[in-house]
Protein backbone atom coordinates (compact mmCIF):
# COMPACT_ATOMS: atom_id res chain seq x y z
CA UNK A 1 0.00 0.00 0.00
CA UNK A 2 1.50 3.42 -0.80
CA UNK A 3 0.03 5.38 2.44
CA UNK A 4 2.30 5.85 5.42
CA UNK A 5 0.17 3.90 8.43
CA UNK A 6 1.32 2.86 11.47
CA UNK A 7 1.73 -0.95 11.43
CA UNK A 8 -0.77 -1.34 13.85
CA UNK A 9 -4.38 0.02 14.51
CA UNK A 10 -4.25 2.55 17.25
CA UNK A 11 -6.77 4.12 19.20
CA UNK A 12 -5.65 7.53 17.69
CA UNK A 13 -7.07 6.42 14.60
CA UNK A 14 -10.72 6.97 16.00
CA UNK A 15 -10.52 10.54 16.95
CA UNK A 16 -11.97 12.63 13.71
CA UNK A 17 -9.17 13.93 11.29
CA UNK A 18 -10.09 17.47 11.35
CA UNK A 19 -9.44 17.41 15.57
CA UNK A 20 -6.03 16.20 14.81
CA UNK A 21 -5.07 18.34 12.00
CA UNK A 22 -6.04 21.31 14.63
CA UNK A 23 -3.99 20.03 17.32
CA UNK A 24 -1.17 19.44 15.23
CA UNK A 25 -1.44 22.79 13.97
CA UNK A 26 -1.58 24.31 17.49
CA UNK A 27 1.38 22.38 18.75
CA UNK A 28 3.17 23.13 16.02
CA UNK A 29 3.19 26.66 16.51
CA UNK A 30 3.41 26.65 20.13
CA UNK A 31 6.73 24.93 20.06
CA UNK A 32 8.32 27.67 18.00
CA UNK A 33 8.11 29.61 21.03
CA UNK A 34 9.73 27.64 23.27
CA UNK A 35 13.44 28.70 23.78
CA UNK A 36 14.73 27.18 26.84
CA UNK A 37 15.97 23.37 26.60
CA UNK A 38 14.31 23.11 30.05
CA UNK A 39 10.58 23.35 28.49
CA UNK A 40 11.86 21.62 25.32
CA UNK A 41 13.47 18.28 26.54
CA UNK A 42 10.55 17.44 28.95
CA UNK A 43 8.08 17.89 25.86
CA UNK A 44 10.52 15.70 23.63
CA UNK A 45 10.70 12.83 26.55
CA UNK A 46 6.82 13.00 26.61
CA UNK A 47 6.25 12.28 23.10
CA UNK A 48 8.54 9.62 22.60
CA UNK A 49 7.09 7.85 25.73
CA UNK A 50 3.88 8.46 24.47
CA UNK A 51 4.56 6.80 21.32
CA UNK A 52 5.96 4.14 23.66
CA UNK A 53 2.98 3.74 25.16
CA UNK A 54 1.50 2.72 21.71
CA UNK A 55 3.53 -0.05 21.36
CA UNK A 56 7.17 -1.16 20.67
CA UNK A 57 6.05 -1.75 16.85
CA UNK A 58 4.73 1.80 16.52
CA UNK A 59 7.81 3.05 18.49
CA UNK A 60 10.32 1.10 16.47
CA UNK A 61 8.35 2.29 13.14
CA UNK A 62 8.19 5.94 14.26
CA UNK A 63 12.01 5.71 14.80
CA UNK A 64 12.95 4.87 11.24
CA UNK A 65 10.85 7.60 10.06
CA UNK A 66 13.15 10.39 11.35
CA UNK A 67 16.20 9.00 9.82
CA UNK A 68 15.91 11.36 6.58
CA UNK A 69 16.68 13.61 9.74
CA UNK A 70 20.31 12.71 10.03
CA UNK A 71 21.90 14.63 7.71
CA UNK A 72 20.66 17.96 8.82
CA UNK A 73 20.66 16.76 12.53
CA UNK A 74 24.82 15.76 11.17
CA UNK A 75 25.03 19.30 10.02
CA UNK A 76 23.81 21.58 13.48
CA UNK A 77 26.21 18.95 15.64
CA UNK A 78 28.78 19.68 13.42
CA UNK A 79 28.27 23.56 13.24
CA UNK A 80 27.45 24.07 16.75
CA UNK A 81 30.71 22.13 18.11
CA UNK A 82 32.66 24.51 15.95
CA UNK A 83 30.92 27.62 17.04
CA UNK A 84 30.77 26.32 20.49
CA UNK A 85 26.97 26.93 21.27
CA UNK A 86 26.34 23.29 22.18
CA UNK A 87 22.54 24.31 24.11
CA UNK A 88 21.47 26.21 21.16
CA UNK A 89 21.99 23.65 19.02
CA UNK A 90 20.43 21.00 20.93
CA UNK A 91 17.46 23.09 21.27
CA UNK A 92 16.99 23.04 17.20
CA UNK A 93 17.72 19.37 16.53
CA UNK A 94 14.85 18.24 19.71
CA UNK A 95 12.54 20.77 17.86
CA UNK A 96 12.76 19.77 14.95
CA UNK A 97 12.54 15.76 16.04
CA UNK A 98 9.42 16.94 18.15
CA UNK A 99 8.08 18.26 15.19
CA UNK A 100 8.16 16.03 12.47
CA UNK A 101 7.48 13.44 15.12
CA UNK A 102 4.06 14.54 16.36
CA UNK A 103 2.89 15.40 12.44
CA UNK A 104 4.37 11.96 11.75
CA UNK A 105 1.38 10.67 14.62
CA UNK A 106 -1.04 12.66 12.47
CA UNK A 107 -0.18 11.40 9.21
CA UNK A 108 0.46 7.74 10.40
CA UNK A 109 -2.82 7.29 12.30
CA UNK A 110 -5.19 9.04 9.77
CA UNK A 111 -6.69 7.35 6.51
CA UNK A 112 -5.26 9.08 3.38
CA UNK A 113 -9.15 9.22 2.35
CA UNK A 114 -10.16 11.61 5.63
CA UNK A 115 -7.56 14.22 5.22
CA UNK A 116 -8.54 14.00 1.51
CA UNK A 117 -11.94 14.82 2.38
CA UNK A 118 -11.33 17.77 4.07
CA UNK A 119 -9.23 19.29 1.64
CA UNK A 120 -11.80 18.57 -0.37
CA UNK A 121 -13.81 20.89 2.07
CA UNK A 122 -11.55 22.97 1.96
CA UNK A 123 -11.26 23.48 -1.63
CA UNK A 124 -14.76 23.66 -2.18
CA UNK A 125 -15.35 27.42 -2.10
CA UNK A 126 -12.59 27.63 -5.11
CA UNK A 127 -15.45 26.56 -7.58
CA UNK A 128 -16.35 30.51 -6.81
CA UNK A 129 -13.86 31.80 -8.48
CA UNK A 130 -14.68 29.49 -11.37
CA UNK A 131 -11.73 26.35 -10.58
CA UNK A 132 -13.27 22.81 -11.51
CA UNK A 133 -13.08 21.12 -8.05
CA UNK A 134 -13.86 18.01 -9.68
CA UNK A 135 -10.67 17.98 -12.23
CA UNK A 136 -8.53 18.09 -8.52
CA UNK A 137 -10.44 15.53 -7.23
CA UNK A 138 -10.32 13.22 -10.38
CA UNK A 139 -6.20 14.04 -11.10
CA UNK A 140 -5.87 13.04 -6.99
CA UNK A 141 -7.97 10.09 -8.12
CA UNK A 142 -5.55 9.34 -11.57
CA UNK A 143 -2.37 9.93 -9.41
CA UNK A 144 -3.16 7.19 -6.45
CA UNK A 145 -4.02 4.65 -9.15
CA UNK A 146 -1.18 5.25 -11.77
CA UNK A 147 1.95 5.42 -9.59
CA UNK A 148 2.19 2.03 -8.67
CA UNK A 149 1.83 1.02 -12.31
CA UNK A 150 4.58 3.56 -13.45
CA UNK A 151 6.38 2.32 -10.42
CA UNK A 152 6.21 -1.25 -12.04
CA UNK A 153 7.09 0.07 -15.22
CA UNK A 154 10.20 1.58 -14.11
CA UNK A 155 11.05 -1.69 -12.69
CA UNK A 156 10.35 -3.48 -16.19
CA UNK A 157 12.45 -1.03 -18.07
CA UNK A 158 15.38 -1.22 -15.36
CA UNK A 159 15.03 -5.09 -15.68
CA UNK A 160 15.10 -5.01 -19.67
CA UNK A 161 18.48 -2.16 -19.51
CA UNK A 162 19.97 -4.29 -17.30
CA UNK A 163 19.59 -7.48 -19.28
CA UNK A 164 20.40 -5.96 -22.37
CA UNK A 165 23.75 -4.29 -20.85
CA UNK A 166 24.87 -6.17 -18.02
CA UNK A 167 24.83 -3.00 -15.90
CA UNK A 168 23.09 -1.00 -13.48
CA UNK A 169 20.50 1.62 -15.17
CA UNK A 170 20.16 5.05 -13.95
CA UNK A 171 19.12 7.89 -16.43
CA UNK A 172 19.18 5.77 -19.30
CA UNK A 173 15.26 4.38 -18.74
CA UNK A 174 13.98 7.77 -18.09
CA UNK A 175 13.04 8.74 -22.04
CA UNK A 176 11.63 5.30 -22.16
CA UNK A 177 9.61 6.01 -19.07
CA UNK A 178 8.56 8.97 -20.25
CA UNK A 179 7.74 8.16 -23.52
CA UNK A 180 5.57 5.81 -22.10
CA UNK A 181 3.83 7.25 -19.67
CA UNK A 182 2.79 9.82 -22.43
CA UNK A 183 1.11 7.20 -24.50
CA UNK A 184 -0.36 6.02 -21.24
CA UNK A 185 -1.83 9.57 -20.94
CA UNK A 186 -3.45 8.62 -24.43
CA UNK A 187 -4.69 5.94 -23.56
CA UNK A 188 -6.68 6.90 -20.23
CA UNK A 189 -7.61 10.57 -21.66
CA UNK A 190 -9.37 8.65 -24.44
CA UNK A 191 -11.17 6.58 -22.55
CA UNK A 192 -12.04 9.57 -19.50
CA UNK A 193 -13.31 11.45 -22.39
CA UNK A 194 -15.74 8.83 -24.03
CA UNK A 195 -16.74 8.68 -20.27
CA UNK A 196 -16.24 11.69 -18.91
CA UNK A 197 -19.20 14.80 -18.24
CA UNK A 198 -16.11 17.47 -18.97
CA UNK A 199 -16.66 20.45 -21.09
CA UNK A 200 -14.03 22.15 -22.55
CA UNK B 1 -9.24 19.19 -20.59
CA UNK B 2 -8.95 14.75 -19.95
CA UNK B 3 -5.84 15.08 -21.35
CA UNK B 4 -4.13 17.86 -19.45
CA UNK B 5 -5.82 16.28 -16.29
CA UNK B 6 -4.08 13.01 -17.33
CA UNK B 7 -1.07 14.41 -18.04
CA UNK B 8 -0.53 16.19 -15.05
CA UNK B 9 -1.21 13.47 -12.92
CA UNK B 10 0.78 10.76 -14.77
CA UNK B 11 4.00 13.44 -14.66
CA UNK B 12 3.01 13.74 -11.10
CA UNK B 13 3.83 9.82 -10.52
CA UNK B 14 7.21 10.22 -12.49
CA UNK B 15 8.09 12.62 -9.89
CA UNK B 16 7.17 9.40 -7.18
CA UNK B 17 8.62 7.09 -8.98
CA UNK B 18 11.88 9.11 -10.03
CA UNK B 19 12.46 9.54 -6.08
CA UNK B 20 12.24 6.32 -5.49
CA UNK B 21 15.30 5.38 -7.77
CA UNK B 22 18.72 4.18 -5.25
CA UNK B 23 20.37 7.55 -4.47
CA UNK B 24 23.85 8.92 -5.11
CA UNK B 25 26.11 10.10 -2.26
CA UNK B 26 27.93 12.93 -3.23
CA UNK B 27 31.59 13.51 -1.98
CA UNK B 28 29.89 15.61 0.52
CA UNK B 29 28.21 12.80 2.21
CA UNK B 30 24.80 14.38 0.98
CA UNK B 31 23.10 12.26 -1.12
CA UNK B 32 21.36 13.26 -4.48
CA UNK B 33 18.48 11.63 -5.88
CA UNK B 34 16.62 12.21 -9.50
CA UNK B 35 13.45 13.87 -7.76
CA UNK B 36 14.43 17.30 -8.06
CA UNK B 37 15.26 16.52 -11.59
CA UNK B 38 11.36 15.28 -11.68
CA UNK B 39 11.25 18.71 -11.08
CA UNK B 40 12.94 20.59 -13.65
CA UNK B 41 11.13 17.67 -16.28
CA UNK B 42 7.73 18.85 -15.63
CA UNK B 43 8.54 22.47 -16.45
CA UNK B 44 10.68 21.21 -19.45
CA UNK B 45 8.52 19.02 -21.06
CA UNK B 46 5.14 19.99 -20.10
CA UNK B 47 5.69 23.57 -19.97
CA UNK B 48 5.07 26.15 -17.07
CA UNK B 49 1.33 25.79 -15.97
CA UNK B 50 1.05 21.96 -16.56
CA UNK B 51 4.23 21.58 -15.02
CA UNK B 52 3.71 23.40 -11.94
CA UNK B 53 0.27 21.60 -11.71
CA UNK B 54 2.13 18.28 -11.60
CA UNK B 55 4.24 19.40 -9.12
CA UNK B 56 1.47 20.90 -7.01
CA UNK B 57 -0.27 17.58 -7.15
CA UNK B 58 2.87 15.71 -6.02
CA UNK B 59 3.45 17.62 -2.88
CA UNK B 60 -0.40 17.75 -1.95
CA UNK B 61 -0.40 14.31 -1.65
CA UNK B 62 2.92 13.54 -0.35
CA UNK B 63 1.53 15.63 2.95
CA UNK B 64 -1.50 13.50 2.71
CA UNK B 65 0.71 10.87 3.86
CA UNK B 66 1.91 9.61 1.02
CA UNK B 67 5.58 8.40 1.34
CA UNK B 68 7.21 9.79 -1.78
CA UNK B 69 9.16 11.91 -1.17
CA UNK B 70 12.99 10.91 -1.97
CA UNK B 71 13.97 8.91 1.01
CA UNK B 72 10.80 7.74 1.92
CA UNK B 73 9.34 10.82 3.67
CA UNK B 74 5.47 11.92 3.64
CA UNK B 75 2.81 13.32 5.59
CA UNK B 76 2.46 16.47 7.53
CA UNK B 77 6.24 16.04 8.56
CA UNK B 78 7.47 17.10 5.79
CA UNK B 79 6.68 20.54 6.21
CA UNK B 80 8.49 21.02 9.26
CA UNK B 81 11.74 19.94 8.26
CA UNK B 82 14.46 21.59 6.45
CA UNK B 83 13.53 20.81 3.10
CA UNK B 84 10.50 22.75 3.84
CA UNK B 85 11.65 25.85 1.71
CA UNK B 86 12.71 23.75 -0.96
CA UNK B 87 9.27 21.54 -1.09
CA UNK B 88 7.27 24.84 -0.99
CA UNK B 89 9.35 25.76 -4.00
CA UNK B 90 9.43 23.20 -5.89
CA UNK B 91 5.72 24.30 -7.83
CA UNK B 92 7.64 27.38 -8.73
CA UNK B 93 11.19 26.02 -9.99
CA UNK B 94 9.29 24.11 -12.51
CA UNK B 95 6.91 27.04 -13.79
CA UNK B 96 9.99 29.36 -14.29
CA UNK B 97 11.44 26.08 -15.88
CA UNK B 98 8.82 25.51 -18.15
CA UNK B 99 8.61 29.79 -18.87
CA UNK B 100 11.99 29.48 -20.29
CA UNK B 101 12.11 26.51 -22.43
CA UNK B 102 8.76 28.06 -23.66
CA UNK B 103 9.62 31.54 -23.91
CA UNK B 104 13.47 30.78 -25.67
CA UNK B 105 11.73 29.18 -28.81
CA UNK B 106 14.31 30.30 -31.12
CA UNK B 107 16.85 28.78 -29.18
CA UNK B 108 18.12 25.29 -29.55
CA UNK B 109 15.86 22.93 -27.05
CA UNK B 110 18.85 21.94 -24.90
CA UNK B 111 19.84 25.48 -24.20
CA UNK B 112 16.11 26.36 -23.45
CA UNK B 113 15.74 23.58 -21.14
CA UNK B 114 19.35 23.97 -19.65
CA UNK B 115 18.67 27.67 -18.93
CA UNK B 116 15.08 27.06 -17.17
CA UNK B 117 16.70 23.95 -15.34
CA UNK B 118 19.06 26.11 -13.78
CA UNK B 119 17.34 29.36 -13.42
CA UNK B 120 14.09 27.52 -12.01
CA UNK B 121 15.14 24.70 -10.51
CA UNK B 122 18.23 26.13 -8.46
CA UNK B 123 18.00 30.02 -8.27
CA UNK B 124 14.73 29.86 -7.59
CA UNK B 125 14.27 27.01 -5.71
CA UNK B 126 17.09 28.29 -3.79
CA UNK B 127 15.08 31.09 -2.56
CA UNK B 128 12.27 29.75 -0.63
CA UNK B 129 15.00 26.79 0.06
CA UNK B 130 17.77 28.62 1.92
CA UNK B 131 14.99 30.52 3.92
CA UNK B 132 13.28 27.69 4.66
CA UNK B 133 16.34 26.22 6.27
CA UNK B 134 17.58 29.17 8.06
CA UNK B 135 13.72 29.12 10.29
CA UNK B 136 13.72 25.23 10.50
CA UNK B 137 17.89 25.18 11.56
CA UNK B 138 18.10 28.60 13.46
CA UNK B 139 20.85 29.70 11.33
CA UNK B 140 21.24 33.15 9.53
CA UNK B 141 20.62 33.45 5.70
CA UNK B 142 24.27 33.26 4.97
CA UNK B 143 24.62 30.34 6.79
CA UNK B 144 21.82 28.43 5.62
CA UNK B 145 22.98 29.41 1.75
CA UNK B 146 26.36 28.02 3.30
CA UNK B 147 24.68 24.60 4.05
CA UNK B 148 22.83 24.55 0.40
CA UNK B 149 26.19 24.86 -1.43
CA UNK B 150 26.19 21.39 -0.43
CA UNK B 151 23.20 20.60 -2.89
CA UNK B 152 24.27 22.82 -5.63
CA UNK B 153 26.93 20.28 -7.74
CA UNK B 154 24.70 17.66 -7.83
CA UNK B 155 22.04 19.99 -8.99
CA UNK B 156 24.08 21.08 -12.07
CA UNK B 157 24.43 17.98 -13.13
CA UNK B 158 20.68 17.08 -12.93
CA UNK B 159 19.92 20.07 -14.54
CA UNK B 160 22.57 19.09 -17.62
CA UNK B 161 21.11 15.50 -17.43
CA UNK B 162 17.35 17.71 -17.23
CA UNK B 163 18.73 19.11 -20.82
CA UNK B 164 19.58 16.26 -22.26
CA UNK B 165 16.73 14.04 -21.11
CA UNK B 166 14.35 17.02 -22.67
CA UNK B 167 16.36 17.58 -26.11
CA UNK B 168 16.15 13.50 -26.30
CA UNK B 169 12.74 13.54 -25.64
CA UNK B 170 12.40 16.48 -28.39
CA UNK B 171 14.26 14.13 -31.08
CA UNK B 172 12.43 11.46 -30.82
CA UNK B 173 8.74 12.76 -30.31
CA UNK B 174 8.83 16.49 -30.81
CA UNK B 175 4.62 16.72 -30.20
CA UNK B 176 5.06 15.54 -26.48
CA UNK B 177 7.75 18.14 -25.52
CA UNK B 178 4.29 20.48 -24.96
CA UNK B 179 6.29 23.20 -23.68
CA UNK B 180 7.60 23.83 -27.25
CA UNK B 181 4.63 22.58 -28.94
Amino acid sequence: MLALRFPKHTWLEKIPASIKLVLLATATSGIFFVETLGIMLPLFLTTIAFQFLLGWQIFKFSLGLLKPLLPFIAIIVVWHLYSGDLGYGALIILRLLLIVTLANIVTCSTKTSEISEIIEKIISPMRLINIDTQAISLSILIFIRFTPIVIERQKILQLAYRCRSGKRPSWQIIVPLILSVMDDADHVAQSLKSRSTFRE
Amino acid sequence: MEKKIVLVSLFAAVIAVLGLAPKVMLASGVPITAQSMGIMLCGTVLGAKRGALAVLLFIALTALGLPLLSGGRGGLGIFASPSVGFIVGFPLAAYVAGLITTKLKMVKIFYSSLLGAIIGGIFVLYIPGIIGMSIILGKSISEAMVIALIYLPGDLIKAFLCATLTQTLFKLRPADVLSRS
